[in-house]
């Protein structure tokens, strides 16, 4: 990911945090049965920023573009192993 | 949701939203310049959209939403999109399609054939760069929308290791692709 001046390649990191700690709350609860502190987590997560709930709401247009993408194609699995 | 505008008596939660609006404020300009190369939704939108979300988040009470705190934030978008996009149909008909994504069902829209092959061209790519067994899992997940469960013991790998794999298969393609590339603007 480029980034030139320091200030900058810190703003990217704290996003890229972000975004992954957005992914693996959103994986988990589809997931179903998230056991009530993990959920208690997951909200406080959401209420600490809302740049965390920018990057949710991106998550899910992502993911909602990503299903109306589908069938991502199938035939990836024989061309590409290694 | 005039009520939840009309909440702004209490001292407490007024100096709290100051502050996290002054903190939003000195952070979003650099971030939305990063971001800003990442998507091709308007960035100031969907920032101010947020910041909506989040108030009106913290106005809830945790007792009531944290039995499914996912639910009432998209719940809660919706509703912000839904008055939103009540008033860019006034002032900007042109570019509302990301404010229909946010539905919890989003509206089936026609889809241009060309801008349809483009975005499987991308995605496809994005998807055969990931390492095998992401790629995998991600396919039974979107293709065959099995259940964590059903992944993992279709490929003999244990739930938490389907989790990560999602997540980290989900995280790969975010970054490799824009909303631009899963047709955010297709023509409608």
């Amino acid at each position: 990911m480029d980034c030139y001046e320091e200030s900058e390649c810190r703003d990217v990191y704290k996003m890229t945090l972000i975004m992954e700690e957005a992914a693996r709350w959103y994986f988990h609860f589809e997931g179903g049965d998230l056991p009530p502190a993990k959920r208690a987590s997951y909200l406080s997560w959401l209420k600490a920023s809302p740049l965390h709930i920018a990057e949710m709401l991106r998550m899910r247009l992502f993911i909602s573009r990503l299903h109306r993408a589908a069938p991502l194609d199938t035939h990836a699995n024989q061309s590409n192993e290694e | 949701m005039r009520d939840e505008h009309g909440d702004t008596a209490n001292p407490a939660v007024e100096s709290r939203n100051s502050r996290l609006a002054f903190w939003f404020n000195q952070w979003r300009t650099p971030i939305r310049r990063w971001l800003a190369t990442r998507s091709s939704v308007p960035t100031a939108d969907l920032d101010d959209l947020a910041q909506e979300v989040f108030l009106r988040l913290l106005r809830y009470s945790d007792d009531v939403v944290v039995e499914n705190p996912q639910s009432y934030l998209f719940r809660i978008a919706t509703n912000v999109a839904n008055e939103w996009r009540e008033r860019a149909r006034v002032r900007r008909p042109h570019d509302q399609s990301w404010l229909d994504d946010l539905q919890i069902e989003p509206a089936d829209e026609p889809e241009n054939s060309v801008a349809r092959t483009l975005i499987h061209q991308h995605v496809r790519a994005a998807v055969q760069r990931l390492p095998q067994r992401q790629r995998e899992v991600l396919l039974l997940h979107v293709n065959d929308g099995l259940t964590y469960m059903q992944i993992a013991q279709r490929k003999g790998l244990t739930y938490r290791v389907v989790l990560r794999d999602l997540t980290r298969a989900y995280s790969q393609l975010r970054s490799e692709l824009s909303l631009r590339d899963l047709g955010a603007f297709d023509p409608l």
